[in-house]
């Protein structure tokens, strides 16, 4: 099946004026957006404003959007773009002479803080991303092969059913429960 | 619930096509969380996630930015029947300065640029200066001020150079 | 004939692969007639394909999404072409900052800006991203570039095959184009100088064709456009006469007049415009000199060049897409007609 039918599907929906379905697509994308924009927002605390001027500006493209390409090829483009107009912007800023209030939380002058991260946060995320490895690590071998052709290999679940020589149907509940146990664990860590 | 999750979850793989299940996402808030849990498994698989704070979700925020901009702006239409008035109007009289330069060319003239040291000139005698762009062309123009010259001189260079590159652009636009 | 093509390319493509003594071999092993004509092979066949990319540019209902690049900035850019009844219609726009259009359609082209008044110049020649690449006579051109395929490459999601065109001398710059093998249509071009720096880049990151015109642009074409300025042009009396003694290979004096500069009530100066084809320089000489001539001034932006220089007397301002050499020498080539 075609890798961009998701996509597809959601702008088609947008372009017919569902403006809801563009919440997918940021949901989609938004992890892939924030991850490219860390290349160039030198700041982390700055990325959800970077992200969110990114998603604004391809809703606003996206009655341009024929689908010849890759969305995500296209989003990716428009990404590097609004991050290198960011960096333009920020290097017009006059130099200020003075830390200003923001940095100054964090500056305590031990200089093992190099950014602005918020380590709480850092500690945190690191603590979602230990519980989803470890989750698939502990999965069930058929589990943990399957999440990890899709995931990590973008093989469809046809190619994946011809290598582990099972249905499709099989593969299907596979990754789904591989997801579902993961979800699990992750769930709770994300609502508090 | 459970019956979605799966369906879900295929749906993020790109392996089912029923408009129905996109729609129920649609219409339940716990389902797209789940669906972004679900893409959020993928990315921290890839390592696509270093360095991010993973709580944060810009969903909301860029979909309420997105139902204000649509208020304010449906599509800019591109000509406003313009009412017919003489038909040719002499250049220099109809216009101000800057409104023709800016639509001809989207000249900017920036105040401070960095002098660029290209050794296959010689830099003792010869500024060469990075301009902002503009156009699919050419390029806008200040110069830097060196010691000697005076606001004034800076001022009525940056004029003629602005002035040239318009100029420039214009005979482009009805070349022969 | 596709067949020809594709094996030429492929050839050629090889060519650049391996050196000259395998290449003898792969050549007789495709059993071609003549040996050793590497060359006079893979020339037809690059200037086949630009040919039928003038074709696609001209003749196609498309719209492009495309990115210039040029030093640090990248402008995301639109343009959507059509032909209504024969008649060429171009809309192109800015998609960042400040809403910037133009519409080229039967002899004018039209620009609108937010907060400006919008106008209308007389215009015939396609003003669009690559309309100075797919108007080219390359037939001719071959007496200043030479045109080379480089190899397939893959551009917006299309497979694409990218053709060098080499400026056979130190004078002008080369490119490189990629055009799209379903339509021939031009998807990336780049300026390069002849230390193969690439001076600015457009490369298209969506591409849609369609069988007709877009009725939104079709719709366009029906509307009336903003007044027509023209451009005012001084007679030649008062004003030094000057001669050009030098040009470079292929370019030709396409304009010749004395003006003022637009919008600045200057003296009026003695204006040239060069062109081989592809790229247009404008000269202007004036006996007054501004405070510009007290030192060589040169500035670069991208692939374009502003050149200014104190010559018998005179200020010379070059403006253009041409190496500094170029026009260091045009410059220095300026004599007054006695």
């Amino acid at each position: 099946m075609n890798e961009r039918e998701l996509d597809l599907q959601l702008i088609q929906r947008i372009q017919n004026g569902e403006q809801q379905a563009f919440a997918l697509l940021v949901r989609k994308y938004q992890t892939r957006v924030a991850n490219i924009l860390t290349r160039y927002v030198r700041s982390s605390g700055d990325i959800p404003d970077v992200s969110q001027e990114v998603f604004i500006k391809v809703y606003k493209s996206l009655p341009n959007f024929r689908g010849d390409s890759a969305f995500y090829t296209w989003l990716f483009r428009i990404t590097v773009n609004t991050a290198k107009n960011y960096l333009t912007s920020q290097s017009r800023r006059p130099p200020a002479s003075d830390i200003d209030a923001e940095e100054a939380d964090s500056y305590d002058g031990s200089g093992a803080l190099k950014d602005e991260d918020n380590p709480e946060s850092l500690l945190h995320s690191q603590e979602i991303k230990e519980v989803i490895l470890k989750v698939i690590g502990g999965l069930p071998d058929e589990l943990k092969s399957a999440i990890t052709l899709r995931e990590l290999e973008g093989m469809s679940y046809d190619e994946i059913a011809q290598i582990e020589n099972c249905p499709i149907g099989t593969v299907r509940s596979r990754i789904f429960r591989a997801r579902e146990a993961i979800d699990k664990q992750l769930k709770p860590l994300l609502e508090n | 619930m459970k019956e979605y999750s799966q369906d879900l979850s295929s749906l993020i793989d790109n392996e089912f096509d029923d408009q129905e299940i996109i729609d129920t996402v649609l219409e339940d808030v716990e389902l797209q969380q789940q669906f972004s849990r679900y893409q959020l498994i993928g990315d921290v698989f890839r390592e696509e996630s270093d360095g991010l704070d993973l709580r944060v979700d810009v969903t909301d925020s860029v979909m309420a930015a997105i139902a204000n901009e649509v208020q304010q702006d449906n599509v800019v239409p591109l000509v406003t029947p313009d009412k017919q008035e003489t038909n040719v109007v002499p250049f220099m009289k109809r216009f101000g300065q800057y409104a023709i330069a800016a639509s001809v060319a989207g000249v900017v003239v920036v105040s401070s640029l960095v002098v660029n040291q290209d050794n296959a000139t010689d830099a003792s005698s010869t500024p060469v200066l990075n301009t902002v762009p503009f156009g699919g062309a050419a390029a806008p123009v200040s110069l830097q001020a060196t010691p000697a010259q005076t606001e004034s001189d800076i001022k009525e260079r940056n004029e003629r150079l602005e002035a040239l590159v318009k100029d420039h652009q214009l005979q482009l636009q009805t070349k022969p | 004939m596709k067949h020809r093509l594709f094996l030429v390319a492929l050839v050629s493509l090889i060519s650049l692969i391996v050196s000259p003594q395998l290449m003898a071999s792969s050549e007789s092993e495709v059993a071609q007639p003549e040996q050793a004509k590497t060359a006079q092979v893979a020339l037809p066949s690059a200037l086949t394909y630009l040919n039928n990319m003038k074709q696609a540019y001209n003749n196609l209902n498309y719209t492009l999404l495309y990115l210039n690049t040029a030093q640090n900035k990248i402008e995301p850019k639109q343009l959507v072409h059509g032909v209504i009844d024969g008649k060429r219609i171009s809309y192109f726009t800015y998609l960042n900052g400040a809403m910037r259009e133009s519409l080229q359609f039967d002899g004018k082209i039209s620009f609108y800006q937010q907060g400006t008044k919008p106008y209308s110049l007389i215009s015939h020649q396609d003003q669009s991203v690559f309309a100075d690449i797919a108007n080219f006579d390359f037939k001719s051109g071959n007496r200043s570039y030479e045109y080379i395929i480089l190899g397939k490459d893959r551009i917006a999601g299309k497979k694409a095959i990218a053709i060098r065109m080499i400026s056979k001398d130190k004078y002008r710059y080369s490119y490189i184009v990629w055009l799209d093998l379903g339509s021939y249509l031009p998807l990336r071009l780049d300026i390069i100088n002849k230390s193969n720096i690439i001076l600015e880049q457009t490369m298209v990151v969506s591409m849609n064709i369609s069988h007709t015109v877009s009725p939104w642009i079709k719709q366009l074409s029906t509307q009336s456009t903003p007044d027509i300025l023209t451009l005012p042009q001084t007679t030649t009396s008062n004003i030094a006469q000057w001669n050009v003694d030098w040009l470079p290979t292929g370019f030709k004096v396409i304009k010749d007049d004395q003006h003022k500069l637009m919008m600045h009530d200057t003296d009026p100066v003695s204006y040239l415009m060069l062109n081989d084809g592809i790229v247009s320089v404008s000269v202007y000489i004036s006996s007054n000199k501004s405070l510009l001539a007290d030192q060589q001034t040169i500035i670069q932006r991208g692939g374009t060049l502003i050149y200014t220089k104190q010559v018998n007397n005179a200020e010379v301002n070059i403006i253009g897409q041409i190496p500094l050499v170029t026009a260091e020498k045009i410059a220095a080539s300026i004599k007054p007609v006695h």
